[in-house]
């Protein structure tokens, strides 16, 4: 075992970086989708890492990290109903456009 | 071995994310994220996460396809063909390459971005005097980004040779421009400040664009009055350019810098003043949050990189392993996210329902369709 | 180093060996049985198609994507006890997965060729995908169950009393039928049908006309195999070696599989995903349901 943990740990930190400029700055629904599926999955990431590094013998972090594969599955399905319901009744997908949506 | 190994799939993870947000075409920014996916599972499977990996493949190339089937549905221009002609930053260009342009400005744009690099090598040099030091920094795709930016100002230098540096002189009259080129050669820092900049740039687009009707080399359906739909697209370029920053981390601003100059000039695609972007006007400091997080997190890191490993010889067999405390101790956990998936399931299939929206004007068009399908015509021989 | 090497080579050779004999084999059988996928094109080798709209990158990336997952996917077959590329521990559900990167293949190859009908087959795959892919699974679990291993190894080695098929009709049967949506053939073809010119086929030319081909027919292969081993009892025979009792046993069901797809009429996506639905999936449900009360019984191996 040649790796550092660091390794692991820098790449998930640039997927989270990059899922939260996705997040940001992204316009159409679908890609802020996407960049919460990043977000997700650097966090899934460190999980396995820190798992295989810390306490390799306990499997709870990989019964973590599948919940959360289990939950970005939930929210594209969820999400995406949502974004072809709100397509259908403003036919626009750019986020910018669902301001009415605020309270 | 395992370096390498690593080193593979890192990039793939990495590069793919990069892709991801930065492409113009949809369906490649959701092959893009399937990429990084299967990279993140590559990882997984070599810190002996076998099956979360495997997990991992499936959910995503199944759930990826999917939903890159909504954006087809869904987006104005999923294959990006439109956008490709704009003014990207190098990281986009980068990503979006082989994507056409269509309709009457086909090989516009194009011609700009691919022929203008050799023809003017004059302006490129100027180019890298201005903004050397701005180069300078390189992280393996210095070289292309340096390369697009010659682009760049060759696209410039063509309608003017004289100039090099072509969008100060277009609006020179504007100080937010002249403070611009002026902190071009000398500005070490390229901080916040910077993304200011060009926002006060971006006020000029108006003057700029007017500027740049007449010497613009594209015989597109340019004219004046459209002033105020390229100071639009004038606009969206400019994020375009500024993205740059965070995606290669912040290392070429002189390239960005120009091609926000550009932007200008360039931006006369027939978009009806339209802001086509696929990115909000956040961009900038979406991207610098981006990028402090990241920071933030190597900083963790690297303050406290110590962590306490331990090689306790594991079971190998993990579908054995997580299925037995799936069963045991997640139980609740497990079955609150079967829950939680059945409740997706019909919610989803619930917010579907075709009648559940009186207000929507489309809709009898909608039940129409629903209860009269069209037959899929083409499947008859 | 030298051993594990040896492995890898042997495994990879093995791998690509039982492709190429899967893939004549498929060829062979088609000819002789029926119109195969997109045989309405004769298979324009000499020339490569030439697209006005192809994507550079990822036109040619389909066929590579679809043969690499084909390829992956015989790499967990075992043709005889020791006789497998690599025995992973989770071979069952590596199997499927890696199969779907014929999906994605499709989808890479369609899109990127730019002409209408292969993004219409990037459709409907889709579609078809999202109509088999839990039926499949459910059709594999009934399998696993009994097994208590995904191994695939460790699949044939429980069947050495009585095969899976005798135990759990139901669970073949959903496998035959979820295996004809996976690799696209008769009733279930609709990706590939000759209505759309052969959807992804009609594109393609030269080299990758060539890859498509033994990928599709080495997909029909490969999950005859994974039937045969999962039902049928793999490489466990009397009186013949092993691996011609797995080849023999993959070739009896991929003609079942074939002649009994041409029993059926086409379904189109949309009917595939009502049959998912409607009976696969309830039926999938029952299988594992009676297989559970079969192993609380005490039946099958212990």
């Amino acid at each position: 075992m040649t790796l550092p943990l660091s390794a692991y740990l820098i790449v998930a930190a640039l997927l989270f970086g990059i899922g939260i400029y996705t997040v940001v700055a992204q316009r159409s629904a679908v890609m802020v989708l996407m960049g919460v599926e990043l977000l997700l999955n650097a966090i899934g990431l460190n999980l396995i890492a820190f798992w295989r590094y810390v306490r390799p013998d306990d499997y709870s972090g990989q019964i973590f990290t599948i919940l959360i594969v289990t939950v970005g599955a939930i929210e594209m399905a969820v999400g995406l109903a949502i974004m072809m319901l709100l397509y259908r009744n403003r036919q626009t997908q750019q986020v910018d456009d669902y301001q009415e949506l605020k309270g | 071995m395992q370096w390498l190994a690593f080193g593979l799939f890192a990039l793939l993870a990495v590069l793919g994310a990069l892709g991801m947000t930065t492409t113009m075409s949809m369906f490649r920014s959701g092959i893009f994220l399937m990429a990084s996916f299967i990279g993140v599972a590559g990882l997984f499977i070599l810190l002996s996460a076998d099956l979360i990996g495997l997990l991992q493949i499936m959910m995503y190339i199944g759930g990826m396809l999917v939903m890159i089937l909504f954006m087809l549905l869904f987006s104005m221009d999923p294959g990006g063909a439109m956008m490709a002609g704009m003014q990207m930053s190098p990281v986009e260009r980068l990503f979006s390459r082989g994507l056409k342009p269509q309709g009457e400005n086909d090989g516009n744009g194009h011609q700009g971005h691919d022929m203008a690099g050799m023809g003017h090598g004059d302006a490129s040099s100027s180019a890298d005097d201005g903004h050397g030091q701005a180069d300078a920094p390189s992280d393996g795709m210095a070289g292309m980004d340096h390369g697009s930016m010659k682009m760049d100002m060759g696209d410039g230098n063509r309608a003017h040779p004289a100039h090099h540096h072509a969008a100060m002189n277009h609006a020179g009259a504007d100080e937010a421009q002249m403070t611009h080129g002026d902190s071009g050669p000398e500005q070490s820092t390229w901080g916040a400040d910077h993304s200011r900049m060009t926002h006060g740039e971006m006020d000029a687009g108006q003057t700029q664009a007017h500027h740049a009707m007449p010497h613009g080399e594209e015989p597109g359906p340019v004219s004046p009055e459209s002033g105020s739909g390229q100071a639009q697209m004038d606009h969206s370029s400019m994020d375009h350019g500024k993205m740059d920053m965070g995606g290669m981390s912040g290392m070429d601003h002189g390239d960005m810098q120009m091609d926000g100059d550009m932007g200008g000039m360039n931006g006369d695609m027939d978009m009806g003043g339209m802001d086509m972007s696929m990115v909000t006007p956040a961009r900038p400091w979406a991207a610098w949050l981006g990028l402090a997080v990241t920071a933030v997190l190597v900083g963790l890191l690297l303050w406290r990189p110590a962590w306490p490993i331990s090689n306790v010889a594991f079971s190998t067999d993990s579908p054995q392993q997580i299925g037995m405390l799936l069963m045991g101790k997640y139980m609740i956990a497990f079955e609150g996210a079967g829950l939680l998936i059945l409740l997706g399931i019909f919610g989803a299939v619930f917010l579907q329902r075709p009648g559940s929206h009186p207000s929507d004007p489309g809709r009898e068009a909608y039940v129409t369709a629903d209860k009269n399908p069209v037959p899929i015509s083409k499947d008859e021989p | 180093m030298g051993v594990a090497g040896i492995g890898i080579v042997g495994g990879a050779f093995l791998t690509l060996l039982a492709l190429c004999v899967g893939a004549a084999l498929t060829f062979w059988l088609e000819r002789a049985l029926t119109p195969a996928v997109g045989a309405a094109q004769p298979l324009t080798l000499d020339q490569d198609v030439q697209l006005g709209h192809a994507d550079r990158w990822m036109y040619p990336a389909g066929p590579i994507s679809a043969l690499f997952g084909v390829t992956a996917a015989a790499a967990v077959l075992p043709f005889g006890p020791g006789l497998i590329g690599a025995d992973l521990g989770i071979g069952a559900f590596y199997f499927i997965v890696v199969v779907d990167f014929v999906v994605l293949g499709v989808a890479l190859g369609g899109w990127g060729a730019g002409s209408r009908n292969a993004v219409e087959s990037f459709y409907r795959i889709t579609a078809q995908l999202v109509s088999y892919v839990v039926p499949l699974g459910l059709a594999y679990v009934g399998a696993l169950m009994m097994a208590a291993s995904l191994s695939t190894t460790r699949i044939v080695e429980a069947q050495s009393d009585v095969w899976f098929i005798v135990l759990q009709p139901l669970g073949f049967i959903l496998y035959l039928i979820t295996g004809l949506m996976q690799a696209y053939r008769a009733p279930f073809y609709e990706p590939l049908s000759e209505h759309i010119g052969g959807g992804v086929l009609s594109a393609v030319g030269g080299w990758k006309a060539l890859l498509w081909r033994v990928s599709l027919a080495g997909l029909l292969f490969v999950v005859a195999a994974m039937g045969a081993l999962l039902y049928l009892g793999g490489w466990l025979g009397p009186w013949l070696p092993g691996p011609v009792w797995m080849l023999l046993k993959t070739f009896a069901l991929m003609a079942l599989m074939l002649w009994l797809g041409r029993r059926f009429k086409p379904l189109s996506t949309a009917q595939m995903l009502s049959l998912s639905w409607r009976i696969l999936i309830p039926a999938g449900l029952l299988n594992v349901l009676i297989v559970g009360g079969l192993i609380l019984a005490g039946v099958g191996p212990q």
